[in-house]
């Protein structure tokens, strides 16, 4: 479900039959205290399976970083056959109710997990590879100017 | 190397080691790269793609 929070990255998807109606920024607060919709984002086209088409691939387009928003429940939504064909009825989402998502919630977290550490690692191995450097190589630059000035230019 | 990561209420303990991860004991296929937009990432795990937003906040991810 969407929440509140700070907007952290956002890229809003363009071309032909699509547009966004936002007044997300990066930075933006969503505050809890308004109407839960931060967005609107609007498809058109010639045909049903032509606008399907170009919300598939806005939606795929659509980057909110540090919200939680209904993104994947639509993208889900443009994947069901029964959306597609518009044979849905009002007990449409109820019975998806997003089995899928309660499904993967746990697949998710374990890549996030494997993501993090897999970051971590690489940034503790670079960090290692820049102290190995900076010892090895040069000093500070810092350090350098004040014994040259200590020592009347004399190294 | 031994990181142990907490998702919400679920912990997870991945090793990391000659280019082997390990999830909780279990051995998993996993490819990282970086997509070319500033923390955006593409991970393969297991024959399966995702892309990752992943940004850092003082060592928390």
């Amino acid at each position: 479900m969407p929440n509140g929070g700070v907007v952290t990255y956002l890229k809003e998807p363009t071309g032909p039959g699509v547009r966004v109606e936002s007044a997300l920024y990066r930075g933006y607060e969503v505050s809890l205290f308004y109407d839960p919709m931060v967005a609107k984002l609007i498809v058109w086209g010639e045909t049903r399976a032509e606008a399907i088409l170009r919300m598939r691939r806005a939606l795929n387009e659509y980057r909110i970083g540090g919200i939680k928003t209904s993104i994947p429940f639509h993208q889900e939504m443009m994947d069901s056959t029964e959306f597609i064909w518009g044979t849905f009825d009002t007990s449409f989402i109820s019975r998806r109710k997003l089995i899928a998502g309660e499904r993967s919630a746990d697949e998710h977290a374990r890549i996030a997990a494997v993501a993090a550490a897999l970051i971590a690692h690489e940034a503790g191995r670079r960090a290692v590879h820049i102290g190995d450097s900076n010892g090895a190589v040069k000093q500070s630059q810092w350090k350098q100017a004040g014994r040259m000035r200590a020592t009347g230019g004399r190294w | 190397m031994k990181y142990y990561a907490q998702v919400g209420e679920l912990e997870y303990v991945v090793e990391i080691e000659d280019g082997n991860v390990l999830v909780d004991g279990e051995l998993v296929d996993v490819d990282l790269s970086r997509s070319g937009v500033p923390e955006l990432y593409s991970i393969l795990i297991n024959g399966h793609s995702y892309e990752v937003l992943i940004e850092e906040q003082r060592q928390i991810y």
